[in-house]
């Protein structure tokens, strides 16, 4: 208030003056705003403890003008002349005035950055002086501007929210579960189920437009959210005119009221069209991809047979010859279309894996099922198979498929015991389940691979680091079929003797 | 082989290098064989008339499919106890051909041994 002079006469009625005595008593430490304003350039004649600290606790002389003041906190010229217009109104018309979230912007603790502020106020004139002219203003009121920044936080979340909604293309709804219809439906959202607009929807409004074949799933998982209190999540379809159906989805969550009743379900609703037809698309292509597999790979297996056997029978007519060098030849091309017939055989297994492994359990006993797979392919190799420490009981099970598992664990077995004579074979009661272990004398496996064996591609290595022909698919199908046995299946070393691969399946009952 | 034996064997079979593949090695092991490329109702007539000792039955033949034969020599019981072997390149089949009927099943393609070994089990 250096620059301030203070005016050279001051008008204060005797009433003011009175006015003031009791203003001073009631006010001083009131926690609202308490200002009396005075004469043409509206003095301060009063202000209060809660005005003062508003003020950033600044000196206020007696009598100096609201534009001084104004000014001292940095309040902007055009924000001093509204100001002080808003006070001359008041003081010419004589009229009090209640303004709700008042603004002043100013520098409150003098750091150089003017905020703005926000104010509940009311102006209220005093008394007339002899010449009819308002000789006061008497303002009161409180701050509000935490409230405002948290409401226009709240209003700019709100904005923001529809903004990323709209921009997402997400729908958003609530449905209250007491009356049975939308509390709130967003314009985005009632577009997407095709909705003429209207106030409420029911639930029955919305079962209408999913596709029937859909509805029993939405209405499960809605049950499911309410009585649960699970996520709520549904994909369905809405039925177009003369189009394809639009996919959506939708999640929420239930919410409940303080008696632990549920209240209303709140969420929101995706346009997933375009990623289900691009998972139709890939699903498709992946079908023929895998049919084309299918189908080669088994119009390949024709011309082998016919080969195979005409060369079989040749080596056969062979032996008895004596023309051993045209034997060993033979025996040659034996080797090279047998493992092309293998290579062939994992490609049709890859064709198919793994959804549809689909069983056919019945009660059978292992035994059997073991000298079976044992006799028909005892003549295909050179080692010998033993089957030792046979449990002579029934498993229940598929048997072609456990046959398939024993079928790639003998195949593994001899194909990475290449320098060995013999398999071994034996079966025991573990608990509830049967074991069957089949046991090379070959590389063996190391500790970090025995875990990837069984994973689909996998490939193990020789000693010298060459790896054996083959997908790698036969460990990976095997673990597939015991999985969905309800069983395990786990390989073992014999140290540093060869490998133990086994499985389990359950003793039929 | 230098003596013959009595009964025939049926092989029906519709790739050609395949069905001559497998009669070749049924006649070096000392069977004769027919052949048949496709299964029609005269085939079933055949079947009753001559003296087959075995039918090797592929089960994806064009234009039919071998495990209706099958049910057809199995359900008439002028042939319901010749064995029937059914062969095919799609092992999960396995499980239909003997729904079918069929008394074994070999899996294409098949060694000389494992074949020789089903048809001596029936022959």
């Amino acid at each position: 208030m250096e620059n301030f002079k203070s005016p050279p006469q001051l008008h204060v009625s005797g009433f003011l003056k009175n006015e003031l005595k009791m203003m001073k008593k009631m006010f001083d430490d009131a926690p609202v705003i308490a200002l009396i304003l005075e004469g043409s350039e509206h003095y301060i004649r009063y202000s209060n403890k809660y005005f003062r600290e508003l003020m950033g606790n600044r000196t206020i002389a007696d009598g100096v003008p609201v534009r001084e003041l104004l000014k001292q906190i940095r309040t902007s010229d055009q924000d001093v002349y509204d100001h002080l217009n808003m006070l001359d109104q008041v003081r010419d018309t004589g009229k009090a005035v209640l303004i709700n979230e008042y603004m002043l912007t100013y520098d409150r603790y003098d750091t150089g950055n003017p905020e703005p502020a926000f104010f509940n106020i009311i102006c209220q004139p005093l008394e007339e002086d002899e010449y009819g002219q308002e000789t006061g203003i008497f303002i009161a009121g409180y701050e509000i501007t935490d409230q405002v920044k948290t409401l226009k936080t709240s209003l700019q979340n709100k904005r923001r929210l529809e903004v990323i909604l709209e921009a997402a293309k997400i729908g958003f709804w609530e449905f209250n579960l007491e009356t049975e219809q939308t509390e709130f439906i967003s314009s985005r959202d009632r577009e997407m189920w095709g909705f003429p607009p209207k106030d409420l929807y029911s639930l029955e409004d919305f079962m209408a437009v999913i596709d029937s074949a859909d509805r029993q799933n939405v209405r499960d998982q809605l049950k499911k959210a309410v009585d649960e209190n699970k996520f709520y999540e549904a994909e369905y379809r809405v039925p177009q005119p003369g189009a394809p159906p639009r996919w959506l989805m939708s999640r929420g969550q239930c919410r409940y009221n303080e008696q632990g009743q549920p209240h209303s379900l709140m969420g929101v609703t995706i346009d997933i069209t375009e990623r289900k037809t691009a998972e139709n698309q890939l699903e498709e292509a992946l079908k023929i991809r895998e049919d084309f597999i299918a189908i080669a790979s088994h119009e390949l297996q024709t011309p082998i047979t016919g080969v195979k056997a005409r060369v079989d029978l040749l080596k056969r007519r062979l032996a008895g010859s004596g023309q051993k060098q045209l034997l060993g030849e033979v025996e040659k091309i034996i080797d090279g279309i047998d493992e092309l017939s293998r290579l062939n055989n994992q490609l049709l297994e890859i064709s198919r894996l793994p959804a549809e492994i689909a069983l056919v359990k019945e009660p059978f006993m292992m035994y059997e099922l073991l000298k079976e797979t044992v006799d028909s392919i005892q003549p295909v190799t050179t080692h010998t198979i033993e089957i030792h420490d046979e449990e002579n009981k029934a498993v229940y099970a598929d048997p072609y498929k456990v046959k398939q598992v024993l079928i790639n664990l003998l195949d593994n077995a001899l194909k990475y015991s290449p320098h060995a004579d013999k398999v071994i074979i034996r079966t025991r009661v573990h608990e509830d389940k049967m074991v069957t272990s089949v046991s090379d004398f070959g590389v063996g496996i190391p500790v970090h691979e025995r875990k990837k064996v069984f994973e689909r591609f996998f490939k193990g290595c020789s000693p010298k680091k060459n790896t054996f022909p083959g997908f790698g698919v036969g460990l990976y199908i095997a673990s597939q079929i015991v999985k969905q046995h309800d069983g395990k299946i786990w390989i073992e070393d014999n140290n540093g003797m060869g490998t133990t691969s086994s499985f389990s399946i359950p003793l039929a009952k | 082989m230098d003596k013959m034996k009595e009964k025939n064997i049926l092989v029906l079979e519709d790739n050609p290098d395949v069905l001559e593949g497998i009669m070749n090695i049924l006649e070096f092991i000392g069977y004769r064989s027919e052949g048949v490329a496709k299964f029609d109702n005269g085939l079933m007539e055949k079947v009753k008339q001559d003296n087959f000792g075995l039918l090797i039955v592929d089960v994806m033949l064009s234009g039919s499919d071998g495990r209706d034969f099958t049910k057809a020599v199995k359900g008439d019981k002028e042939t319901a106890n010749l064995p029937v072997l059914m062969i095919s390149a799609y092992p999960e089949v396995e499980r239909s051909t003997i729904e079918a009927g069929a008394d074994d099943f070999l899996k294409k393609p098949f060694d000389i041994d494992q074949l020789i070994e089903k048809v001596k089990k029936f022959m």
